[in-house]
């Protein structure tokens, strides 16, 4: 029995909520995946600090299902994200808690200042620092700029989402393929979806495309 | 999710009646029944107006023969916990089980404060089931109705907000259809809890829980993970995954633990029976706030004269929520196995990261009419007197730069408080409570206020929704429990019913002249209302975004931009305002103040504020044909 760990890190309004419930839904329907996780919800999320995880106990087929070894806490415990998705940079320094030199980091890299910054003047930190600081923890970092492809593609930033779940499925580390995560999406979003599906392989690429530079 | 898996098992159920006020984590159970409420065959749903109301309703079904599902946050239980003390005493009957899905809020994320509402079983007598994920929030969800029924009592069930708010795999049942309807046979000796009628339920009561306590073992919601070790676990809930995990990182696999599923009343037999047959040494009791089931498990013991050592809450925190690496650090101090240099490299750099964040307060949404209310009220007052606050969205306003709510409290203390300041304070007095707040808990303060006549101002933020929670309705949206459309409650005609003299209304859009409205009242005594009305920008910009999606109707919008050369940076909008849409960037060397259109909904606030007209406004029709 293998454990995968995905947490996500953002802003209230980012859409992390939509990203987390497309991670497990893909699962639904595969009796070898225990699926749990959780995410912010309520007073915490108006453009404040929001976390979800996603988490699968995949057991070989045949396989004894082994409940002392399985997932069953919502919270991923210290260092044990496989993969660690921040959709703003301040954000993926609060909770590097479960990163470990084991960890894919993907940092979307597109800045949401908060207010203290805006209204308190507290000093944004400088990507570079932010990327150093997540290097430390993890060496394996990549940065994209999901909102800026989104807007350019698309016009708006909503596929922001999907092109960091295609980055995602390029570190390989997902239980999933590529080809479920297609139909998760066709099965489950309702606009724009050829949008999406293109936004996925958008994401898809410019990880790799970073990986390899 | 959790809240869709108890919904699921309510509607396989057969329930017939369900009602609830909205709080985060249990909101969504409500919403999903609202939104099915009409595919589900002799199903009434509704919103109720705060949770006392829901309970008592919820009561009245459960009595005719109607399984019935009432579900509130941790702290609605506060408000419904008047009348159910009592409705416990009456009882349920044999096929019209009463469940309180009762959601609490370990870390208090969305709520004032975590309190435990397991000591509620104490007071009420009452049975509580606490699952620990998804597919036992299901079953359990099954196993209350039948308890409730068979032992004729209201169940608590009782599922935290990570079980609320997480997946799972549930295997769907059969969906039993609810009784169309019941009738109501009066019975004084059950339902008239007057003076010896009500010793007597007592007594019944407690009897039915003491009976309960003999028979744990067949609703077989307790179970044992074996394990040869004399030490051992008694959990419950989300800390019994957070237990085995932690075990599982110090590569401990021999220790057995209890699991309770029902957390009151416990089974003397069962607890003492699990000590003595795994000849345990040491016992070890893991769960989320107070020392609760170790209170119970310690009377127990004392009971069956058994001595073994016991840890629980002076091991582990009584505040906060528990994870995997809390419950690690305990055990591995009980065990004394040391957790490594890796874990501690990891607790320093992330420490470390963490000190380099800017703090990120959550904030109002681009376009929210409150941002515009609480801007209002700074420039209008310069932050002179005393501001209640309340719950709900507006509770933000605690935030910089408006920095204008000087207490939180429960549903309508804002008000409260604030008035018993005014009757002995010279300061001016303010309260601010949002429209679902105001008819939750704030009508009866309000009424309170008019009639020992406080001097203060209320200012009622109506934004139609109860935005918080996900935008249930409110009787001033517009729309029923069940989505058809009904006549708003004008809260204006209530509060002049009341006997409010100064009534006025203002659009929090038109900032300038709530500025005035607020200013005004101030050379006014007596009690002052404003009603601060303007739907939540959430609602709205949804509406539109929806008909640009579906390319249907015709759509007059403003866009606004600010225009770098009449711009004068004094960043009015940026920083007093402090709306979100609203960016600030460097652009060679010089800096840039422009709106982000894509988060922009488009309220025109940031005009209407600007003091050197550097922001502009563009109007354009825009005419939508399916294509």
């Amino acid at each position: 029995m293998k454990k995968v760990n995905v947490m996500l890190v953002g802003v209230g309004g980012q859409g992390s909520i939509t990203m987390g419930e497309l991670l497990k839904q893909v699962v639904m329907e595969n009796s070898n995946i225990v699926v749990t996780g959780t995410e912010t919800r309520g007073a915490a999320q108006r453009e404040g600090t929001v976390n979800s995880t996603i988490r699968y106990a995949v057991n070989e087929p045949g396989e004894e299902f082994d409940e002392r070894r399985s997932v069953h806490s919502q919270l991923i415990p210290a260092g044990e994200a496989d993969i660690y998705i921040a959709l703003e940079p301040v954000e993926a320094l609060r909770s590097l808690n479960v990163v470990s030199e084991k960890t894919s980091i993907i940092l979307n890299s597109y800045a949401i200042r908060p207010m203290s910054c805006v209204v308190d003047g507290v000093a944004y930190p400088e990507l570079e620092k932010i990327v150093n600081m997540l290097k430390e923890c993890s060496p394996d970092v990549i940065a994209i700029n999901g909102n800026e492809m989104s807007r350019e593609a698309f016009g708006d930033f909503q596929k922001m989402n999907i092109i960091l779940i295609g980055a995602a499925l390029a570190t390989g580390k997902l239980p999933i393929t590529y080809e479920e995560m297609e139909k998760t999406i066709r099965d489950n979003i309702k606009y724009d979806v050829e949008d999406n599906i293109k936004a996925l392989k958008m994401g898809y690429d410019a990880y790799l495309q970073a990986k390899s530079s | 999710m959790g809240n869709e898996a108890m919904t699921r098992a309510a509607i396989e159920a057969g329930i017939g009646y369900s009602s609830t006020y909205p709080g985060t984590p249990a909101s969504e159970i409500g919403d999903t029944l609202s939104a099915l409420a009409k595919d589900i065959p002799n199903f009434y749903f509704e919103y109720s107006i705060n949770e006392a109301a829901a309970i008592e309703g919820a009561a009245g079904a459960s009595w005719i023969g109607i399984r019935s599902l009432c579900t509130m946050k941790h702290v609605g239980l506060n408000v419904a916990s008047d009348p159910l003390h009592t409705l416990a005493q009456s009882g349920t009957s044999k096929n019209g089980g009463l469940v309180i899905i009762c959601a609490p809020d370990p870390g208090s994320y969305s709520s004032q404060s975590e309190q435990d509402d397991r000591w509620y079983a104490y007071h009420i007598n009452m049975p509580i089931l606490e699952p620990a994920n998804v597919p036992e929030a299901y079953e359990f969800l099954l196993k209350a109705f039948e308890l409730s029924e068979s032992f004729d009592v209201p169940v608590l069930l009782y599922p935290s907000s990570r079980v609320c708010h997480s997946a799972g795999k549930i295997q769907l049942g059969e969906i039993k259809p609810a009784a169309a309807k019941g009738v109501f046979k009066p019975a004084v000796s059950r339902y008239v809890n007057a003076s010896i009628v009500s010793i007597a339920n007592k007594k019944n009561l407690l009897g039915k829980i003491k009976k309960l306590r003999k028979k744990t073992a067949q609703l077989a919601v307790n179970r044992v993970l074996e394990g040869t070790s004399t030490t051992g676990v008694i959990t419950s809930g989300t800390a019994f995954g957070y237990t085995v995990e932690a075990l599982d990182l110090l590569g401990v696999y021999d220790i057995p633990i209890l699991k309770l599923g029902l957390i009151y009343p416990l089974s003397p037999e069962e607890i003492q029976s699990f000590v003595k047959n795994h000849n345990l040494q040491k016992l070890i009791i893991v769960e989320e706030l107070l020392g609760f089931l170790e209170n119970e498990i310690k009377e127990t013991l004392y009971d069956g004269g058994i001595q073994v050592e016991l840890h629980g809450k002076d091991t582990f925190p009584a505040a906060d929520e528990l994870n995997v690496d809390i419950v690690r650090e305990g055990l591995g101090e009980i065990f004394k196995i040391e957790l490594g240099d890796s874990y501690k490299a990891i607790m320093k750099k992330s420490t470390k990261a963490k000190s380099m964040a800017p703090p990120r307060e959550p904030t109002f949404c681009p376009g929210c009419p409150h941002r515009a209310t609480f801007y209002a009220m700074r420039k209008a007052t310069n932050r002179e007197g005393v501001f209640g606050g309340d719950i709900g969205c507006n509770t933000l306003g605690l935030r910089s730069p408006f920095a204008l709510v000087d207490w939180v409290v429960c549903m309508g203390a804002g008000l409260g408080v604030a008035q018993g300041i005014s009757h002995k304070s010279d300061q001016p007095v303010y309260a601010f409570i949002g429209d679902g707040t105001f008819f939750h808990a704030g009508m009866t303060n309000t009424l309170n206020a008019i009639y020992n006549n406080a001097n203060m101002t209320l200012i009622i933020m109506e934004n139609h929704w109860v935005g918080m929670t996900g935008h249930q309705p409110t009787p001033s949206t517009g729309i029923s429990s069940i989505g058809d459309p009904v006549i708003p409650v004008q809260i204006k005609d209530v509060v002049k019913a009341f006997g409010a003299k100064w009534i006025r209304t203002v659009d929090p859009y038109r900032v300038r002249s709530l500025i005035d409205t607020i200013k005004d009242s101030m050379s006014q005594s007596g009690f002052k209302v404003i009603i601060s009305d303007q739907e939540c920008s959430v609602q709205s910009d949804r509406r539109f975004r929806k008909s640009l999606r579906e390319k249907e109707g015709r759509i007059s919008r403003t866009y606004y931009y600010i225009d770098p050369e009449r711009c004068q940076k004094c960043k009015e909008c940026l920083q007093k305002l402090a709306c979100p849409a609203i960016l600030l960037r460097e652009e060679n060397g010089e800096e840039i103040i422009s709106i982000e259109e894509p988060r922009c909904t488009h309220c025109g606030v940031c005009l209407e504020i600007c003091p050197n007209s550097g922001v502009v406004e563009t109007k354009v029709n825009i005419h939508l044909e399916q294509t």
